[in-house]
């Protein structure tokens, strides 16, 4: 009989406000196995190991440790079980030592007393020998470097007696050479049997790493297989997901037009250098690249939300160059960020100040700028039913709404604001699937209604679904354009992979 | 390894308190040779020991990353409620009754912060500003409002208890008062707490990062009420301490005194956020204030510069621990960009 697996999931299924983020998603992770859970921001996997550490409660579905089965899990008793889990913050306490840092937590649990400083130090070290790392246990935590906290994270982890390692984004902030010390004392963990989950979307990582994979896409288990049996390709279409049907994207382009906003030669030290590209009334444009490669960077600039070092820009012909967000807007140009709940909503307003917000100015009955409201309920009411929001009403706050509802606000509040060009960054981040279409049709609506769109995405069949054309970004240059034929998800997966 | 511990101490906060120290007692001594004589030291220490026991009393709460305002008010309230339970009572009682019963009434003040900052999870700076409100209240319109001058006997008995006794300058007799091994003794007990107990260093976690100090397990709601009531409780030690020294009961004048024993706790290196903070370095920063003041009153300056000095030494020394942290931030990121590069 083979080994019994330290941790199974079981067809486990999580909603939050109505909103399915798990459904039935089950997993297997063997004693000293080093397995890579990925997938796409908002794909639900730092949910799930929310709920293998017991900081948010399964709605249904098992959680097995070692062959018996557990209820309901707590953080007190998945870290009873060996489960330890390395934040992307490391959880540490920053003007603590490092001995202390390492130690303090198993020994509360221990209901220790009295603190005897040098059976401390000498834990520590020996915690930190167990991982070959040699850090001076006598610094205060906040003084090391990130490589070095997440190495102090990991011994802390161990120290707690760990049989099961979770580590979220681990390599997110490290250099190559960190990350290298990082995979060695991991693997050196995984030959002594503790098993490692590592969450990541880099895939280059991924296969180098893990010696299974496990792809997770809008809160389902895509695959689950031996890491040697993915290619890097393959793993990035598991990710993104496969196409439902190509629908004829745009089709309002109208030929010899000239363009409403040109750029070109825009750079700004360190994020993007000399971008020329120009946007055409009618068209859809997707814009995409890896992380880092200054894509949100170039729009960002151009939105007038952060300042670009040098280059021009035009309007239909005219040069202009924006200050402030405000400029952007009365010259027709609207950002939408993907950071919808941070930068984007005001989270305790209502929903029809959500959606007035950027158009003020236009709602005043008279020169003192008093507020018409009669117009302003007409409008909201209209717009609600044109994008068919879901809600109470539009005096609930939108917090309360579910993210697709909440960027249709987003919409909203931008053709409030009449804008003629509209920059969208990941439209659908954190929306989930039937509402991804709902919003894709109406970007369609306003395409047709003569809105310039622009879609910022890492989704590929999102840009193939969508977009006339699509820019990709690298090493923030546009290093390809393709053309409504040529656009594909095969040929923007194999650009983008031959990226990385 | 020698020369790095040397470096070690001497970039300590405590250490350069200590060398500033040293430095205003000479400057002191020189424009007035009465300065370090051992009759103004001992005044100095006695006066130290009722804002040394607040100071403790505020940094405790201050670790664990709350400002509490509501000492002063605490501090009257057990005082004078203390003193009238005692006042109809003839003949001797033991020394360690008032003592008790004060650090009791402190300590059942304290558990009303505690249960609303601990297990209510509030602010610590609005609750303590609300109670310090109520309890100031109460003690006005319920307990009463005039000055006691007529002290019980076993206050009077203790105000007159000195370890030793030396003549000053001009005459009068003037003691080490025994206070001040009082004061000696609760920083030893704090200092202990905070350093060798995992309750201490649970108040440290907290304070640093009250997240991770979730996930770990730590119990944050308890940890802050037992915090609140040891809080309260010497405040009440302080507050009865105080009254003995001044030979009044008097509801009204440790109110007001709060900015001077924040200005020592700051100036002792605690961080204003939490999570850092030494009974060393309050003790210093205690016996700073006080020397400041001592000697702008033996130089025969009006008492309104005190509070000026008072104030700018607080907003000098957040300047500067603001300042520290921004510039490690500075410097770290500048170091990070060079990686990247």
């Amino acid at each position: 009989m083979a080994e019994v697996p330290f941790l199974e999931i079981k067809d486990v299924y999580k909603n939050f406000g109505g909103v399915a983020v798990l459904k039935g998603v089950s997993l297997t992770l063997s004693k000293g196995e080093i397995h890579c859970l990925a997938g796409e921001n908002g794909c639900g996997k730092s949910t799930l190991i929310k709920i293998i550490s017991g900081y948010y409660q399964k709605d249904s579905g098992d959680i097995i440790v070692e062959g018996i089965p557990v209820s309901t899990m707590t953080p007190k008793i998945a870290i009873s079980r060996g489960i330890q889990v390395v934040y992307q913050d490391f959880s540490l306490y920053p003007s603590m030592s490092i001995a202390e840092n390492i130690v303090l937590a198993d020994s509360l649990r221990n209901k220790k007393l009295f603190v005897n400083w040098s059976w401390v130090r000498s834990e520590a070290r020996k915690a930190l020998d167990k991982i070959k790392v040699d850090i001076d246990v006598d610094v205060s935590a906040e003084s090391l470097s990130i490589a070095k906290k997440q190495l102090v994270a990991i011994a802390k982890a161990l120290y707690q007696d760990a049989r099961l390692v979770i580590l979220d984004e681990p390599t997110t902030s490290l250099t190559e050479k960190e990350i290298d010390v990082l995979f060695s004392v991991l693997k050196g963990l995984a030959e002594k049997g503790v098993s490692i989950l590592l969450v990541s979307h880099k895939l280059r990582e991924v296969l180098r790493i893990s010696q299974k994979l496990t792809i997770m896409r809008n809160g389902t288990m895509v695959i689950s297989d031996d890491t040697s049996s993915f290619t890097e390709s393959s793993i990035s279409r598991y990710m993104t997901g496969r196409i439902v049907e190509r629908q004829i994207a745009g089709g309002n382009v109208s030929e010899n037009a000239a363009p409403y906003l040109s750029v070109s030669h825009l750079t700004k030290a360190g994020q993007f250098n000399d971008v020329s590209m120009a946007f055409y009334p009618g068209e859809i444009v997707g814009i995409t690249g890896l992380l880092g490669s200054g894509r949100s960077e170039v729009v960002k600039a151009i939105a007038g939300l952060d300042p670009f070092d040098s280059g021009n820009m035009e309007i239909e012909g005219k040069a202009c160059r924006f200050r402030s967000i405000e400029e952007a807007i009365k010259a027709g140009i609207g950002y939408v960020t993907d950071d919808r709940m941070t930068e984007g909503v005001f989270p305790d307003q209502s929903v029809k100040f959500n959606m007035i917000s950027a158009s003020l100015g236009m709602m005043t009955k008279n020169f003192l700028g008093q507020l018409d409201f009669c117009a302003i309920g007409e409008k909201v009411a209209s717009t609600s039913e044109q994008f068919n929001i879901v809600m109470k009403d539009s005096e609930a706050k939108i917090k309360y709404l579910s993210g697709g509802n909440a960027q249709k606000v987003m919409l909203g509040r931008w053709l409030l604001a009449n804008v003629r060009l509209l920059f969208l960054n990941g439209p659908t981040v954190g929306v989930d699937i039937g509402a991804k279409f709902d919003i894709y049709e109406k970007l369609r609506e306003l395409n047709k209604a003569g809105m310039i769109i622009v879609i910022i995405s890492d989704d590929v069949p999102e840009l193939v679904l969508n977009c006339d054309r699509v820019l990709i970004f690298h090493n923030g240059s546009i290093v390809r354009e393709m053309g409504r034929n040529e656009i594909s998800e095969d040929s923007i997966n194999t650009t983008l992979s031959s990226l990385m | 390894m020698k020369a790095i511990s040397v470096k070690k101490i001497l970039s300590r906060h405590e250490t350069i308190l200590f060398i500033i120290l040293i430095a205003l007692a000479i400057a002191g001594e020189i424009l007035n040779p009465a300065f370090l004589s051992q009759a103004n030291v001992f005044k100095t220490l006695k006066s130290s020991v009722e804002m040394g026991i607040f100071a403790l009393a505020f940094l405790v709460l201050l670790i664990l990353g709350g400002i509490d305002m509501s000492f002063p008010a605490i501090a009257s309230a057990s005082m004078y409620i203390t003193i009238k339970l005692l006042l109809p009572i003839d003949g001797d009682i033991p020394l360690i009754v008032p003592f008790i019963m004060s650090m009791g009434l402190g300590a059942l003040f304290g558990a009303i912060n505690g249960v609303l900052i601990g297990f209510m999870g509030l602010p610590t700076l609005l609750v303590t500003l609300g109670t310090m409100s109520v309890i100031k209240g109460f003690l006005l319109v319920f307990v009463g409002k005039n000055w006691i001058t007529q002290l019980p006997d076993v206050l009077i008995r203790f105000s007159r208890l000195n370890i030793f006794e030396t003549t000053g300058g001009s005459g009068e007799v003037v003691g080490l008062h025994v206070s001040v091994l009082i004061l000696a003794a609760v920083a030893i007990i704090v200092a202990l707490m905070l350093r060798y107990t995992y309750f201490g260093r649970r108040i440290y976690a907290i304070g640093g990062n009250e997240v991770s100090a979730r996930r770990d397990g730590i119990g944050c709601r308890s940890v802050k009420f037992v915090a609140c009531v040891l809080s309260g409780l010497l405040a009440g030690l302080a507050g009865l301490i105080h009254c003995s020294l001044v030979r009044v009961a008097n509801p009204f004048d440790i109110l007001g005194t709060e900015l001077n024993v924040i200005a020592a706790v700051v100036l002792g290196g605690a961080s204003l956020v939490g999570g850092a903070g030494t009974v060393l370095g309050t003790l210093l920063g205690v016996l700073l204030i006080n020397l400041v003041n001592n000697s702008l009153i033996l130089m025969g300056i009006p008492s309104y510069w005190q509070d000026f000095m008072v104030g700018l030494i607080v907003i000098l020394s957040t300047t500067i621990t603001a300042n520290k942290t921004s510039l490690k931030v500075l410097l770290k990121r500048n170091k990070a960009c060079m990686e990247v590069r």
